[in-house]
C-alpha cells in the first residue's frame, strides 16, 4: 500500500475529470462528514453496563451540504435474543432528525420539517460488536429552490450487517 | 438476454434509421402499452393515442436509453406518466369512478379477482422501487421465467424469485391496506392472467408507421406527446437535486457519533447485564454490508401529482482495526470493496451502477468512474470518542 494523497487531494483528482451534477454527488457520497459516518456505530452504545430495560439517550450534531442537523435518539435494551445463531443483545430505538441551521451551498435551501426514526440493533457480546441494525426513516422536507417551495416525503430503510464468517 | 436484444434493436432504429427493428419493438410491447393505458384511462380510444404517443417517445429517447435499461419496465412507467398527462385536469372524476367501481365490487357476493385490483394496479406499482417494478413487470406482465427475470436484473434465479416474492408483497400489502385482502398468489395469478391482452389489430402498425416512419400524429397526440416529455425532462431534474440532497443521510442516521449520555435508569433485571464496548481486534478485517432503500415523493406547485424518485444502494465494505490510540480510541481503515447504486426518477433510470461489472458496461454513465475510483481506495482513520474526528488521511493500492 502506498501512500498517495489526502482525502482532499484525492476528491480534487476525481473532480477533476467530473461534471458539476457528478461532483456535488461525489461530494456528497464521500464527503468528510459522510465518512466519519461509517466508523461511528460503536457510540450508540451506553458507557456502561446495561439490563434488560434499560434505555439511554443519544444526541448528535451532523454537519451535511444542506446545513446543520440535529439527531437525536433513544435506545432501550429489550431483550437477549438468538439472531442469526448468536446469542445476541436487541436494542430498539427511536428519535429524530431535525435541521439545525439551513445552508444554501448547494444552490437549494433544504429544511427537515420532520423526521421520525425507528430501527433495532442486535449486538453480539462475543464479538464485541453490532451483527445488525435495521433503521427507518420517514422524513418531510421542505425545499426552496428558484423561488418554487416543494415538499418532499422520504420514506428510508437502511440495513448494516456484520458479514458472516467473523 | 432478451432485453439486451430490444436495446439492440433500438440502437438499429437509432443508427441506422431501422423501421424494421422498430417495427419488431412495437409488435411486441404494443399489448403491454395498449393494456396499461386502457387499465389508466378506461377509454378505449384514450388508449390508442396514449400508445401512439408512448412510441413516439420511444423513437425519440431511441439514442439516450442505456443499454441496462429493461424496455418494458420502461414503457410501462412511461405509458403510465402519459396517461396520468392525459388524465390531468380529470383526476377527481377519475377517482370518483374508481370509487363508484370499487363500490360496486364490494357489493359483488364473490367478487373476481381482477377486478378488485385493476383500478389500484398502476398506483401500487408505483409505490414500488425501479427494480421491484421491473421484476413485477418481466415476471407477471411478460410472464417470463424466473430464470429469465434473474438474467435481465442481472442477478441469478434466486435472487430474481427474492425481489419478485418482495415485490408481490408489497403489492399485497397495498392491496391489503385498501380493503381487498388477497393472498400474494392470486394477486399474482390475476396480473399474468389479465394485465396484458391483446391490442386493436393495426395498433403496432400505425404505431410504427407514425413514430418511426415520420408520418403524420394527431396533434391531440403530438400534445400529450410534448406534455409527457416535460414531465419526465422535470421530474429527472428535481429528482437529482433531491436525491443529492438527502442521501448523504445514509449512514449518519444509521450510526451515532458523539455520546451524551442521559438518563440511565435501574430497572427490573430478567436477564444478564452486559458491557455493551464495541471491541475491536489489532489486525483483524470486519467485512460489512450495507443497504439503502429510499423512496422520495415531492408535490411541486402546479403539478397533478406527486414526483416519486427510488435511490438503491448497497455497499461492501471492510474495516480493518490498526492500532489502539493513547486516549483509548482506535485507529481504523476503511475500504470500499463493492458498491452498486440505482437512482430512479420517475419513469425512467438515472443511473445504474455496479462496480463488480466490467468497467466497460459504463459506458453512458458518467457517474460511474466517481464512485468506480472509490473502490479499493483506504481511509485511514483516527477517530473516536474523546479524540474526535481528525488525522485524516486518504490511502490507495
Amino acid at each position: 500500500m502506498e501512500k498517495l494523497e489526502g482525502l482532499d487531494a484525492l476528491k480534487s483528482r476525481i473532480n477533476a475529470a467530473a461534471q458539476p451534477q457528478e461532483q456535488a454527488l461525489f461530494n456528497e457520497l464521500f464527503s468528510e462528514d459522510t465518512l466519519k459516518q461509517y466508523g461511528s456505530f460503536a457510540d450508540a452504545m451506553p458507557n456502561h453496563v446495561v439490563a434488560i430495560g434499560d434505555t439511554w439517550q443519544v444526541k448528535k450534531d451532523i454537519n451535511s451540504s444542506i446545513g446543520g442537523l440535529t439527531l437525536a435518539m433513544k435506545y432501550t435494551f429489550k431483550n437477549w435474543e438468538q439472531h442469526d445463531g448468536r446469542q445476541c443483545a436487541h436494542v430498539t430505538e427511536v428519535g429524530n432528525i431535525l435541521t439545525k441551521n439551513v445552508s444554501t451551498a448547494t444552490g437549494m435551501a433544504v429544511e427537515i420539517t420532520n423526521g421520525d426514526i425507528s430501527g433495532e440493533f442486535w449486538y453480539d457480546p462475543a464479538l464485541g460488536m453490532i451483527v445488525d441494525a435495521d433503521n427507518h426513516q420517514n422524513m418531510t422536507l421542505k425545499i426552496i429552490t428558484r423561488a418554487q417551495t416543494l415538499s418532499s416525503q422520504i420514506n428510508r430503510n437502511v440495513r448494516l450487517a456484520l458479514l458472516a464468517g467473523q | 438476454m432478451p432485453e439486451l436484444d430490444d436495446i439492440a434493436l433500438l440502437r438499429q432504429y437509432a443508427e441506422d434509421n431501422s423501421e424494421s427493428a422498430f417495427s419488431m419493438l412495437a409488435e411486441k410491447y404494443v399489448n403491454l402499452v395498449y393494456s396499461t393505458a386502457l387499465r389508466g384511462t378506461g377509454n378505449a380510444q384514450a388508449a390508442e393515442e396514449i400508445t401512439q404517443a408512448v412510441f413516439i417517445i420511444l423513437a425519440r429517447k431511441a439514442r439516450s436509453l442505456s443499454k441496462r435499461t429493461i424496455l418494458s419496465g420502461w414503457l410501462y412507467q412511461t405509458t403510465r406518466l402519459t396517461a396520468a398527462n392525459f388524465l390531468r385536469g380529470e383526476i377527481r372524476r377519475q377517482k370518483r369512478e374508481q370509487e363508484a367501481y370499487m363500490q360496486s365490487t364490494l357489493n359483488e357476493p364473490e367478487p373476481e379477482v381482477w377486478p378488485q385490483i385493476a383500478p389500484l394496479l398502476e398506483a401500487a406499482m408505483t409505490g414500488l422501487s425501479e427494480k421491484d417494478r421491473n421484476a413485477i413487470v418481466l415476471r407477471f406482465f411478460e410472464n417470463k421465467s424466473l430464470g429469465e427475470v434473474g438474467s435481465a436484473l442481472g442477478a441469478n434465479e434466486a435472487a430474481a424469485k427474492m425481489r419478485v416474492h418482495r415485490a408481490l408483497e408489497k403489492l399485497r400489502k397495498f392491496f391489503s391496506k385498501r380493503g381487498i385482502v388477497l393472498s400474494a398468489p392470486l394477486i399474482a395469478g390475476a396480473i399474468s392472467t389479465n394485465s396484458v391482452h391483446a391490442a386493436p389489430v393495426g395498433l403496432a402498425v400505425a404505431v410504427t408507421a407514425t413514430a418511426a416512419q415520420g408520418s403524420a400524429a394527431a396533434a391531440s397526440t403530438l400534445t400529450l406527446v410534448k406534455g409527457a416529455l416535460k414531465l419526465m425532462a422535470w421530474t429527472k431534474m428535481k429528482a437529482a437535486a433531491v436525491t443529492g440532497a438527502v442521501v448523504l443521510l445514509t449512514a449518519g442516521t444509521t450510526t451515532i457519533a458523539v455520546k451524551e449520555f442521559a438518563g440511565h435508569r435501574a430497572s427490573e433485571t430478567r436477564g444478564g447485564p452486559v458491557d455493551m464496548k464495541i471491541t475491536w481486534i489489532a489486525g483483524r478485517e470486519y467485512p460489512m454490508h450495507i443497504e439503502m432503500d429510499q423512496t422520495a415523493s415531492t408535490d411541486v406547485p402546479g403539478r397533478p401529482q406527486s414526483v416519486v424518485q427510488g435511490v438503491n444502494l448497497t455497499q461492501d465494505f471492510d474495516f480493518s482495526a490498526l492500532k489502539q490510540l493513547d486516549n483509548g480510541g482506535w485507529q481504523l481503515e476503511l475500504k470500499f470493496d463493492s458498491e452498486t447504486m440505482d437512482i430512479s426518477q420517475g419513469d425512467r433510470s438515472v443511473m445504474s451502477f455496479n462496480s463488480a461489472q466490467s468497467a466497460a458496461q459504463d459506458a453512458g454513465d458518467p457517474a460511474a468512474p466517481i464512485l468506480r475510483a472509490m473502490i479499493g481506495t483506504r481511509f485511514n482513520i483516527s477517530p473516536m470518542r474523546k479524540a474526535g474526528w481528525k488525522n485524516w488521511k486518504a490511502w490507495t493500492h
